[in-house]
């Protein structure tokens, strides 16, 4: 054991604790102890700070967009600025009138009393795609809930999210919320995040990002909630209005240069449409690659023995800079670099999930063959929460819905900013969305502050009176079969 | 608001708090409560009778992170063991083990 080490029967009985164990625990006792203050606090109190933490947010929207652009060196900053509007005007306009504190159910009849309370410290990972954002939005829904957050950047993200951090908690103090509400790491560490996230008094993790990341959190012990990009096909079809369905997976797609993670990945057309759809997207400045295009833009997106993971310089790029990265000449104004494909699978990597303006382009001969070919899209990956369709044909969607082992079905609207909620549909306003079981997650769902509440259950007496006046003799009669119990049982109910 | 008593019996002084002990009152209340134990180590400095002290919450009804700060101070400023809350309400010992800090509570 080294000096500076230390046995603890809490991480297992051979673990040695580093220096990084001693700063979680550090870490852990003011968010255990803002915990605890923040659970004497009524929802006056929790709105009025909640309320002026957004404001603060929301002031600081375009400069926090600016030096997250500038830092990651990806994305656009007026798209993450309008990330952080979403993060927070929106986030706060769907959380506002939440209770979340107290009894927030009472149902006499059942004699349930549902009471909220906080989880305890919270631990997000943030990721590089939307930093700002994303600290902006849990900070907020942490806030609403009663939990501490501590904030963990990647080591391209440490300034933005300190900054975003800061100007958060400076108004929450101000408003009155206990010290050391919100907690963030001044360095980008995977050791001080794994001690973290095994750390016992942790309540939950917020995984965004990569695969190792997510596994990493399943694996410490501590319930976890994940999201990760994802295989998201969509299907043009035959019923659809192409024009309109080709300007909304051009804007969703080309959206902060393609890094929400709910983004289309894929486009899957019949091939009576397909030409109609090829016109409408080169009229949206979109580029079909040529054969030997594509072997170039692969061979810069992806490692050679990587598999289909993009290359972390390619993220969020513009078209002209993977272009040049690729030795491609694109038109001027090209918006989106779009790859016609006809398999799927490791090796050929454009079929699977693309964070850059990039997508692969399928075509098949019918209805039939593009649903099947959108199953295959988006079993192939780590998570297929999001479909999309654009159709006028209500059975043509019904049935689609229904193929798509999916948490998220969008129809008709652009995948990603959908996904985001508030925008393009009536879902919760999140910058969270849980990938559900094909994610490793529990649930599919836009996560918000009443996901981050344990709900306590108070159950009145309520006498079953067919169970109270029924002769227990019954059960034991081996003779009775469960419909000759039942008759008895049920008579006169 | 703090009343502080000391017994050269048993070498114990105990801090007697009432109302509600948030930032301010915490601030207010910190350095007398370290200067009081400062006094009271200098009465007796035999080893085997070390100091003791102790927080009496009967009449506490709201802690805050300060106040926090104060019991974690005070049982460093003793020696290891011998701090110790007393007559907390649920609502508070509730708050004391939610903090990681219920190695402080007398035994109920």
């Amino acid at each position: 054991m080294t000096p500076s080490a230390n046995r603890m029967g809490s991480y297992g009985e051979s673990t040695v604790l580093s220096k990084e164990h001693f700063k979680a625990q550090e870490l852990l006792k003011k968010a255990s102890m803002a915990a605890a203050v923040f659970h004497q606090f009524n929802q006056q109190q929790v709105d009025r700070i909640v309320e002026r933490t957004c404001h603060a947010g929301f002031q600081h929207r375009v400069r926090l967009a600016k030096m997250a652009q500038e830092e990651t060196g990806l994305g656009i900053w007026q798209d993450k600025a309008m990330k952080n509007v979403f993060a927070t005007q929106f986030v706060h306009e769907s959380i506002r009138n939440e209770i979340t504190v107290g009894v927030v159910a009472h149902d006499e009849a059942h004699g349930i009393t549902e009471i909220a309370e906080p989880m305890g410290p919270l631990f997000i990972k943030v990721p590089l795609s939307s930093p700002t954002a994303t600290v902006l939005f849990m900070i907020l829904v942490a806030l609403k809930s009663r939990n501490p957050l501590l904030i963990s950047p990647s080591s391209r993200t440490l300034q933005c999210c300190a900054e975003t951090a800061r100007v958060c908690y400076q108004a929450a103090l101000e408003a009155g919320a206990p010290e050391d509400c919100i907690q963030w790491l001044d360095e980008s560490s995977r050791e001080m995040d794994h001690a973290i996230m095994a750390h016992p008094d942790l309540a939950l993790i917020v995984a965004m990002g990569r695969p190792e990341l997510i596994q990493a959190a399943l694996r410490s012990g501590t319930p976890a909630i994940a999201s990760m990009p994802g295989h998201v096909p969509v299907l043009i079809d035959s019923s659809a209005d192409i024009p309109f369905a080709v300007q909304n997976i051009v804007a969703s797609k080309t959206f902060d240069n393609g890094t929400l993670f709910a983004s289309e990945q894929a486009v899957v057309v019949e091939e009576k449409n397909a030409a109609a759809i090829v016109r409408e997207f080169e009229k949206c400045n979109a580029y079909f690659l040529k054969p030997p295009e594509i072997k170039q833009l692969e061979a810069t997106l992806f490692e050679p023995d990587g598999g289909p993971v993009l290359k972390p310089a390619c993220i969020g790029q513009p078209v002209e800079t993977l272009a040049k990265m690729a030795g491609i000449t694109v038109p001027a104004g090209t918006r989106l670099l779009i790859a016609r494909q006809e398999k799927i699978g490791d090796e050929y990597p454009l079929s699977g999930a693309k964070l850059a303006p990039v997508l692969a382009f399928y075509v098949r001969p019918n209805f039939e063959g593009a649903s099947n070919l959108c199953i295959e899209l988006n079993s192939h990956g780590d998570a297929c929460h999001v479909a999309a369709i654009y159709a006028n044909n209500e059975l043509v969607i019904q049935t689609f819905s229904d193929l798509m082992k999916v948490g998220y079905v969008m129809v008709n609207m652009p995948a990603s900013l959908g996904a985001i909620g508030g925008i393009f549909n009536r879902l919760k306003t999140s910058l969270l969305m849980s990938c559900g079981a094909s994610g490793k997650a529990i649930t599919s769902d836009n996560i918000t502050a009443r996901h981050l509440l344990n709900l306590k259950r108070v159950y009145r007496r309520r006498d079953n009176e067919r169970w109270k006046n029924f002769p227990k003799d019954n059960f034991l009669d081996e003779h009775r079969t469960l419909n000759t119990v039942l008759e008895e049982y049920n008579r006169n109910y | 608001m703090v009343t502080s008593n000391y017994d050269s019996t048993s070498h114990t002084l105990t801090f007697l708090f009432s109302g509600s002990m948030d930032t301010i009152q915490s601030a207010a209340h910190a350095g007398a409560v370290s200067a009081a134990l400062d006094k009271a180590a200098a009465k007796t400095a035999a080893p085997d009778n070390p100091l003791r002290a102790v927080f009496d919450l009967k009449d506490v009804n709201y802690v805050s992170s300060a106040f926090f700060r104060i019991c974690l101070g005070t049982a460093k400023q003793v020696r290891q063991g011998n701090f110790r809350i007393t007559n907390a309400q649920p609502a508070i010992t509730q708050l004391f083990k939610i903090a990681g800090m219920d190695e402080f509570l007398a035994a109920l």
